[in-house]
């Protein structure tokens, strides 16, 4: 009786576990009859037997891991931006175009190159003390000078550091994953006076539309000293970019 | 980490396995079809008994999809030779939004579950019981899931997911039930009436795919009953009367075709609905035993139980927990942990 007992466990254990898929060929079954009150109702919701399950130290976790879509180990990507330079010199305003390389060694860290082509126009401030100035001369009276020294171009050196990663999907259009990143280096910076050193720090968010394109945003802080007729002094700016990219 | 959400939805879930399918085969329309027949019959010279059979052989007969249908045989084959390897191998050939899909990644938990991987099982049935599937997917896959979550003693989950079975399939399996016995409903009548290029496809299915047995667009036999209904349904509309001995034999073709197409959905439910009969079963066994160990496990102290921690994974991988609810690209990508059974206890079943 116990040797039947035991068999009909373990035929049990098996019929359980075997899918329909690798169920033998079988004739045509008897109709089966569900009732939903018996048979399905009764299954799960009992809220007792839920709080007595909860106490139970065994339990399952589950998370998701996905391939980045670009593979950015050992990869090069070239870049161009376009930027605002925002603060510094109070009668200029600053536009930089960029061009970027960018070596990334991991996933994590790369090194890049940049070289901003900075543009230069008057305020409305600096306009207007200019064109006093002028009248001045014009009337006969002293010639001021407008004091300022524009920025021409730059050349850095960043490291990049990606610690934080997420995806977004813009209109279900699809999925785009991206990375938010820090940045720092210095390199070198040409004003209308001549060469200073720059050095930069900032964040930016990078992200990877497909295999080999890319788009970035990105708020930088530089800080430079400029040569002015009354002396050298001190530069805080912050340029803001947006540029894409191409991955190798 | 950051997920920025835009939910989803189950059309867009399905609209990956449309185009897969709808690019494989040359599709035939039937309104088309059966509006050259009539033109036909204008040229005295060339006038064809109405006969789709050649249409048939056409649009149905040759082997869709055959790469994918091909490894899916092949999966089984080895996996009913115990090769579950290999089996697991071939079932990844099944590209995601293929219909196959579906079934590959149910049939890969089963072979993960036969090695005793039940952390690999369980990481399936989370994608076969994600929001965009719960309510498509086989009712297996929720036994699988259940009898998995026993296995590792997560009486909790067991409830759960009987509770979501309940929710999600109940409805469906009702109405499949029904369809056994009347092989007719509103969702076949919206399908029917939609339906004009031959072979099917997913996309001819819409929503009422929930509530008509699975894989029913696939059926030869069913496509060919719509095929033939179909045209000749046409073809009658556009006879208007003319021909009245041709009226009469598409009228028997019609009705024949209809009576056909209805018999093969209760064939076809009630094949559904027997599978359906063994699972809820099972799935009361796996109740009943689970409820009996909530009930000797409650009072086991916290170091019989062993955590198990998720592997470590590289900067080449992104990592994102699971909130219940994936993104359509997420799907196929989770990873289980379990804190399983208490050790020291010998348990039959």
């Amino acid at each position: 009786m116990k040797n039947l007992i035991q068999w009909s466990l373990v035929i049990l254990a098996f019929a359980m576990t075997t899918p329909a898929h690798a169920a033998s060929a079988k004739g045509k079954a008897p109709a089966k009859q569900i009732n939903a009150s018996e048979d399905i109702d009764t299954l799960g919701g009992n809220k007792e037997l839920m709080e007595m399950a909860d106490k139970i130290k065994s339990t399952s976790r589950s998370r998701i891991v996905q391939e980045r879509i670009v593979d950015r180990r050992n990869t090069l990507e070239f870049g161009l931006s376009y930027g605002s330079v925002f603060g510094g010199d109070a009668y200029l305003k600053t536009q930089a175009i960029g061009f970027n390389v960018d070596y990334h060694i991991t996933p994590r860290w790369s090194l890049g190159v940049r070289y901003y082509d900075f543009g230069s126009s008057l305020t409305s401030e600096g306009q207007r003390i200019f064109d006093e100035a002028r009248a001045s001369y014009q009337a006969g009276g002293r010639a001021t000078i407008v004091d300022i020294d524009t920025p021409q171009n730059a050349t850095v050196a960043v490291v990049n550091w990606y610690p934080i990663y997420g995806k977004t999907s813009f209109l279900d259009m699809g999925v785009t994953q991206f990375d938010l990143y820090l940045l720092a280096g210095g390199g070198n910076m040409t004003l209308s006076s001549g060469n200073t050193s720059l050095l930069t720090a900032g964040v930016g968010l990078g992200a990877w539309i497909s295999r080999h394109v890319s788009a970035r945003a990105e708020v930088r802080y530089q800080k430079y000293e400029d040569q002015l007729v009354t002396g050298s002094r001190n530069l805080d700016t912050v340029v803001g970019s947006l540029g894409l990219g191409w991955i190798l | 980490m950051m997920k920025s959400l835009f939910t989803f939805t189950l059309t867009t879930a399905l609209v990956a396995g449309l185009h897969a399918q709808a690019s494989a085969a040359e599709r035939v329309s039937a309104s088309a079809w059966a509006k050259s027949w009539v033109q036909s019959l204008n040229d005295k010279s060339n006038i064809q008994a109405f006969s789709t059979s050649s249409l048939e052989k056409k649009v149905l007969g040759t082997c869709e999809d055959c790469e994918n249908k091909n490894a899916m045989k092949k999966a089984r084959q080895l996996f009913a030779q115990g090769d579950y390897d290999a089996a697991i191998k071939t079932y990844n050939e099944i590209p995601r939004g293929n219909t196959y899909w579906l079934s590959a990644v149910e049939e890969k938990g089963w072979a993960y579950f036969r090695q005793n991987q039940f952390e690999k099982a369980l990481a399936q049935t989370k994608s076969l019981l994600a929001p965009q599937f719960a309510e498509i997917s086989n009712s297996e896959a929720y036994l699988l899931q259940s009898l998995t979550q026993l296995k590792i003693c997560d009486y909790k989950g067991v409830f759960e997911t009987h509770q979501i079975f309940k929710e999600k399939q109940k409805k469906r399996i009702l109405e499949v039930q029904n369809l056994a016995k009347t092989g007719w409903n509103d969702d076949l009548a919206n399908v029917m009436r939609k339906m004009d290029k031959f072979p099917l496809t997913l996309d001819e299915m819409g929503d009422s795919v929930q509530r008509l047995p699975l894989l029913l667009y696939k059926d030869i036999e069913f496509q060919k009953q719509a095929l033939r209904f179909k045209t000749s349904q046409h073809a009658m509309a556009l006879l208007g009367g003319k021909y009245p001995r041709l009226q009469k034999a598409l009228d028997k073709i019609n009705q024949d075709s209809f009576i056909g197409m209805k018999d093969r959905v209760q064939e076809l439910a009630q094949e559904e609905t027997n599978e359906n009969f063994k699972i809820i079963q099972k799935l009361n066994l796996v109740e009943v035993e689970a409820i009996q160990r909530v009930h000797t496990d409650m009072n086991l102290s916290d170091s019989m139980y062993a955590e198990s921690k998720f592997q470590k994974v590289g900067d080449d991988k992104l990592v994102f927990m699971d909130d219940g609810r994936p993104w359509i690209d997420e799907l196929d990508k989770f990873e289980v942990s379990a804190k399983t059974c208490a050790q020291g206890i010998r348990r039959k079943m």
